[in-house]
């Protein structure tokens, strides 16, 4: 396996016109997501890093795909300003382009959106070998077809990323976490659906199985208690208010997966309050260290390593390992396809990709195509 | 919007109907409020789309006869214009657009017939009672009357109710605070007189003088509306003489009356009576706006607590911008409980001789403005305008469906409500002869 | 292409007659959208109600190779449903179906025909609105909404159409059909959704959108202010945006729409204001005091001349229905304006609405400003006479310039009308060949025949060989 790692864009460029076959990656927090093409040249875009514009009274930063996101964050909190999207991972040294390639959100993406609500502006080298410009610097942008958004869980395989603009929110000057005490999964879900209802803000609202809710919300130090407070009264079930340090602490350990056992791979399942008792049935059976995020909108579950991966059930969902040791070759893909997509997707990557270049989108989406049509 | 409407070939109206083509810049913010875009879904049966062609047809671009069709189904309510943000006066188009072309197009034999029954009968009084006795006669011989003047037929009342002649002056009760004539309009004093009435016992309770001119006529809003012009100036110009100078307003108790009176200066533009046709229009004014501007006795509390539906007479909310007048005085009444209809502002279908015109559409239009009627849960509707009172009252009472919910005009319900006999007019629990429901007639309020 | 007595042959074993509009007078009708610059009369119209005659209708215009554009209101302002000569226009306004509401998953499924404030309205007994809302919200369709990432005011805080919508279900050019995204706010593949918004047609039409609701705020703030420059709102609003508020909108409006506005509506403003600001604040209960005293500070540090705050929802509404109308009420004061549609960095703001002043003056024509000033979206409003000669030229080419500036200030030349036909000659003036390049390729890959909204978005050949200052874009164009 032959790896460069260019720290200038324009040998970015050269690698992938030099090369018949291209994987990229950043810090490989997300392994499992790097593709294995045996003889394929890997770039590292690790080096290719820097903040490239940052004017915090415009809300908008360029910086370079491989920029870690702590850089980031680091600066954006100098000026009171944060990533609203709450990305994992920044302490293991995840990168800004990785974090977008995987369309990796946090709990806390529940209030204003998720990567794909925030990038705003893309440059990318496709399968010929340019240099694509998409989007723009401005929050406001309708010009051209939206690439920077379809860039949003591309996993490298319609482009290598090389530098990319967000729009990015004030950092809110206080939190506060309620715990809530439900009977149950069945309680939690009712309890979700009505707080989803409710004009209360919630930047985030998780479930621990099986009945405990966790909620954040965030705003002035002054009335932040009395917010909390009516919102867990809101629930009409037992709850209870926590804040300052052990508050940051919780939900900082779930941007590093701390409630995962070692050696395990870290599984991404999208979800909807209709399917998670279901869902949640068939893991609480296999004792699989699970939790859902975003109302019920995502699931992260913990599969062990020495556990065969097709035993994986997932109640006809699908997912996608997102983090643990690589893969060796296999789909990183659980579960059915997306086939209604299937020619939609071929034809983007044909457009992008013509010559393969990059790795497929999902294995066989070619036979999955023409089983559709 | 850019055109080339050929102004000084179209006559007196060419500015004007230029001028509001002019001022449409195609935004779409009539769309969603007609009521023909709404049951029809296309593009040429919408404001939007008429002014575009009505200006096509003026550049001579397109052939009048072939938008004919579009513009023959609009309602004419005008609902367009209160929606409009650029401010484009759609009736100062449509109506010298209709008079315009009412001799390119042709219209199928039955329509002008139709055209030419309603016109001669409805402006006057006596040919319309004979009229509505033979149509009476004639409703059991409805299988055999040609589809295109069923409508008529289907609009003609069971009875007709008889009513004392109206003196040519009543007197003010107590100290005397106006003095007015009144328009007593014509289908209005046949189909419904307690209307007429009832108004003059309202105005003279609260001490204004009311005259009663001899000679009236129809105001010619029914022939303008439709592009008879002849035949509107006709009417209106028995009308312009009609008034005596010495009253402080000229009221009007018909939207389409009402409308139509202030329209007189276009209809005369360019004619020699233009002057006085402008001079008139600024003298009339609606009966709710002369009384709420006078400022009325508070009527006294209703025996029981009623709910009262108000509708909006497109010709008086949309032509007029009337629309806080009436609430107010039906809100004076202590007991009344005022309710809004959903889509309150949609027309009910009656425009004039739509109903008759465009039968199809009249009827989902009065099948809608009825359905949203039964949903207040009112006990009675309160409106301003003869025309709509006629089709409401037909589509409430359609199929028997439900309780029957009497429809009064507004003046009508002022003055049960002085006299203490509103509650009265409710049906007992069980009628089920909904449209016979007729208001008793006023106590005459006494002179001296 | 295929003669036209084949594709009416076709088109009647798809629609009733009275749904296949021929007629000279009823094509015409369909002629232009809101920028009524630009009048083409189509071939057909198809007024369809159902998404079966959607794919039939698209499947058939594939066969014989026939242009066609989608239709929703017809309230585009960048000529995104203008027709194409010898094309079929597909009109969805009768596919106005709320398929499904679900609060729980706060999720709405509807047809493109739906009207952007019907879904709010569908919405609302739940306590659920759709946040997505252009000014023309009353009328425009979710569909138009689609093709064009609609924006509208409160997207500063909640985001464009995009960001609200959760998957959707489309006939590509080519006629399959094809399901993108789901329900859910999370997914493992591209974001072919995101890609599908603001395609301008050119992918295909889509039938069945998912869309997401938000909870109705509990509490606002809304406040007008007046000031006596442009610049000094503009300053406000930098100022409001430094200190760290996130306001749900930020509006600004300049003399001219000011006057236009209190025409049309009779909305009242600070008398010998040359500029008003409109903030909102929507916060939980609890919290909206403290942001409302932080707003209250910024406004009177910034000098404002006079400040209406609105104390009951009918002000509330009132200053909304001031600024929402302010474009159509234009109308009142010249015969014909061309709505633009730049985006500067919020930054430049004042810069660039001095370089506008100037501009008008050198080519004598007053121009409107209203604008999203939160996220530095401009809505300048250039008014002319058509009947005067040369007097659309004058105004096509000062848009043109405006264009330039925003470019040049690193903008872009549409933040939410779309680049339709009205802008597509300056696509590749913000754009690099291989950027244009690349989205053509994607154009080419979903639509082959390029028969889906053709003459949109990408610049003719003859504009891309005509140099830097913008011609009159052809009305009879084929790529």
């Amino acid at each position: 396996m032959t790896t460069v790692s260019p720290d200038r864009i324009e040998d970015v460029v050269a690698a992938v016109r030099e090369h018949s076959r291209v994987v990229a990656h950043g810090a490989r927090t997300k392994a499992p997501l790097v593709a294995e093409e045996p003889g394929a040249l890997y770039i590292d875009t690790t080096r290719l890093r820097g903040v490239v514009e940052y004017d915090p009274g415009e809300f908008t930063f360029t910086a370079l795909a491989g920029t870690p996101l702590s850089e980031i964050q680091a600066l954006l909190a100098e000026n009171g300003q944060h990533l609203p999207f709450d990305p994992p991972l920044a302490c293991a040294g995840a990168t800004l382009g990785g974090t977008v390639a995987a369309a990796i959100n946090g709990s806390g993406r529940l209030r204003f959106g998720g990567v794909r609500d925030f990038v705003i502006g893309v440059r990318f080298v496709d399968g010929t070998g340019k240099l694509v410009r998409g989007g723009g610097k401005v929050v406001k942008n309708a010009a051209g077809f939206d690439l920077p958004k379809l860039m949003v869980g591309s996993l490298g395989r319609l482009g290598v990323l090389i530098e990319l603009s967000f729009k990015v929110f004030p950092a809110p000057p206080a939190w506060r976490t309620i715990r809530v005490k439900c009977a149950g999964v069945e309680d939690a879900v009712t309890v979700m659906a009505e707080l989803g209802r409710r004009p209360f803000d919630l930047e985030a609202l998780d479930l621990e199985p099986p009945g405990t809710l966790v909620l954040r919300v965030s705003g002035d130090e002054a009335m932040l208690d009395v917010h909390a407070a009516r919102v867990g009264a809101a629930t009409g079930r037992p709850f209870e208010v926590v804040a300052g340090a052990d508050e940051e602490g919780y939900w900082q350990g779930l941007r590093d997966f701390a409630w995962a056992p070692q050696e395990c791979w870290i599984a991404k399942v999208p979800l909807t309050l209709r399917r998670l008792p279901e869902l949640e049935r068939v893991l609480a059976a296999r004792d699989i260290a699970r939790r859902y995020a975003v109302a019920g909108n995502v699931a992260w579950l913990a599969w062990p390593v020495e556990r065969p991966r097709t035993e994986l059930d997932l109640a006809g969902l699908s997912g996608l390992f997102v983090r643990g040791p690589a893969l060796d070759g296999a789909s990183p893909w659980i579960g059915p396809t997306n086939v209604g997509a299937a020619i939609f997707a071929r034809r983007v990557k044909d457009a992008l990709d013509p010559d393969g270049r990059f790795p497929p989108l999902v294995p066989d989406v070619r036979a999955v195509s023409a089983a559709a049509s | 919007m850019q055109h080339r409407i050929p102004i000084e070939e179209l006559g007196a109206h060419g500015r004007a109907m230029a001028d509001a083509a002019a001022m449409c810049v195609h935004c779409g913010f009539c769309l969603p409020t007609c009521p023909t875009y709404q049951v029809l879904g296309e593009e040429m049966d919408s404001p939007r789309g008429r002014i575009y062609l009505m200006k096509g047809v003026l550049e001579g671009e397109l052939d009048a006869r072939a938008v004919a069709a579009h513009v023959d189904r609009c309602l004419g309510c005008l609902a367009c214009e209160s929606a409009c943000p650029s401010g484009v006066p759609y009736h100062r188009l449509l109506l010298p657009y209709r008079a315009a072309t009412a001799d390119k197009v042709r219209h199928p034999f039955l329509a002008r017939a139709r055209r030419r029954l309603a016109l001669s009968t409805l402006p006057y009084r006596r040919r319309f009672r004979i009229a509505v006795r033979a149509g009476r006669l004639t409703r059991r011989l409805r299988p055999v009357v040609p589809a295109a003047l069923r409508p008529m037929l289907d609009l003609v009342p069971d009875r007709l109710p008889t009513a004392e002649p109206i003196p040519e002056t009543i007197p003010a009760v107590g100290a005397r605070r106006a003095r007015v004539a009144l328009l007593i309009g014509c289908v209005q004093e046949v189909l419904e007189p307690e209307i007429n009435r009832a108004t003059i016992d309202v105005l003279t309770r609260n001490g204004v003088e009311v005259v009663v001119p001899g000679g009236q006529g129809c105001c010619g809003a029914l022939g303008w509306h439709v592009g008879e012009i002849d035949d509107a100036r006709m009417h209106a110009r028995r009308l312009l003489s009609a008034f005596p100078r010495d009253v402080d307003a000229i009221i009007v108790n018909a939207a389409g009356c009402g409308s139509g009176i202030k329209d007189y200066p276009l209809m005369f533009a360019g004619q020699p009576e233009e002057a006085a046709a402008r001079e008139l229009a600024e003298r009339a004014v609606d009966v709710s706006v002369f009384l709420d501007r006078l400022g009325i006795l508070p009527p006294p509390p209703l025996e029981a607590p009623l709910r009262v539906a108000y509708h909006d007479a497109c010709h008086l909310c949309h032509a007029q911008q009337v629309r806080s007048e009436p609430r107010r005085l039906l809100r004076a009444i202590p007991g009344l409980e005022l309710v809004e209809l959903d889509d309150g502002e949609r027309c009910c279908g009656s425009a004039g001789t739509y109903n008759i015109d465009q039968p199809e559409i009249a009827g989902e239009l009065g099948r809608m403005k009825a359905d949203a009627v039964r949903r207040t849960g009112a006990d009675l509707v309160a409106l301003g305008n003869i025309g709509c009172m006629v089709q409401i009252r037909a589509h409430l009472g359609a199929n028997g469906k439900g309780r029957p919910i009497p429809v009064l005009h507004t003046v009508q319900v002022l003055s049960l409500a002085y006299a203490g006999r509103l509650t009265s007019v409710l049906p007992p629990r069980g009628d089920a002869d909904g449209d016979r429901c007729r208001a008793p007639s006023p106590v005459p309020a006494r002179a001296g | 292409m295929a003669p036209i007595n084949e594709l009416i042959r076709g088109l009647r074993a798809i629609v009733p007659e009275r749904r296949l509009l021929l007629g000279r007078a009823q094509l015409a009708a369909y002629e232009s959208d809101a920028l009524t610059a630009f009048a083409v009369s189509p071939t057909a119209v198809v007024l369809a109600e159902s998404a079966d005659e959607v794919i039939r209708t698209v499947r058939l215009c594939h066969d014989l190779g026939v242009p066609f554009v989608p239709r929703g209101s017809g309230t585009s302002l960048s000529g995104g449903s203008l027709p194409i000569e010898g094309g079929v226009i597909i009109a969805l306004n009768r596919l106005n179906r709320i398929l499904e509401l679900d609060p729980d998953r706060r999720i709405a499924v509807v047809e493109p025909g739906v009207i952007n404030l019907h879904v709010s309205r569908a919405a609302a007994p739940y306590g659920l609105h759709y946040a997505p809302d252009p000014s023309s919200q009353q009328v425009c369709t979710i569909g138009g909404n689609i093709g064009f990432n609609s924006g509208g005011a409160h997207c500063l805080k909640y985001g464009m159409t995009a960001n609200h919508v959760l998957g959707l279900k489309a006939v590509l050019a080519t006629g399959e059909v094809v399901e993108l995204g789901g329900d859910s706010l999370e997914t493992i593949e591209p974001d072919w959704t995101g890609l599908f918004v603001g395609s301008e047609g050119l992918f295909g039409i889509a039938l069945e959108i998912t869309l997401r609701l938000l909870p109705i705020a509990e509490s606002s703030y809304t406040i007008l202010a007046g000031y006596d420059t442009v610049e000094a709102a503009g300053e406000a609003v930098a100022r409001i945006v430094a200190a760290g508020l996130l306001p749900a909108a930020m509006e600004i409006m300049d003399a001219i729409a000011i006057e236009a506005a209190t025409a049309a509506v009779h909305a009242e403003y600070p008398p010998g204001a040359e500029a008003v600001l409109i903030v909102e604040l929507e916060a939980p209960r609890d919290l909206l005091e403290a942001e409302r005293r932080r707003l209250d500070d910024l406004i009177r540090e910034s000098g404002a001349i006079g400040v209406h705050t609105a104390t009951s929802p009918e002000e509330r509404a009132a200053i909304w229905r001031g600024r929402k109308s302010a474009f159509s009420a234009v109308g009142r004061l010249s015969p014909d304006y061309l709505v633009q549609d730049g985006v500067v960095p919020r930054s430049r703001l004042g810069y660039a609405l001095r370089r506008i002043v100037e501009l008008s003056r050198e080519y004598g024509l007053r121009v409107a400003n209203v604008f999203h000033a939160g996220d530095g979206n401009l809505h300048p409003l250039i008014l002319y006479d058509g009947q005067r000669e040369g007097e659309f030229e004058r105004a096509e080419a000062l848009a043109g310039r405006i264009l330039d500036l925003c470019i040049e200030l690193g903008g872009s030349i549409t933040g939410e009308h779309g680049v339709g036909v009205e802008k597509r000659a300056f696509l590749p003036r913000m754009f690099a060949p291989d950027d244009v390049d690349a989205f053509h390729r994607i154009r080419l890959a979903m639509d082959p025949k390029q028969i889906a909204n053709r003459g949109k978005m990408f610049p003719s050949l003859r504009e891309l060989g005509a140099g830097s200052v913008a011609e009159h874009p052809p009305m009879v164009e084929a790529l």
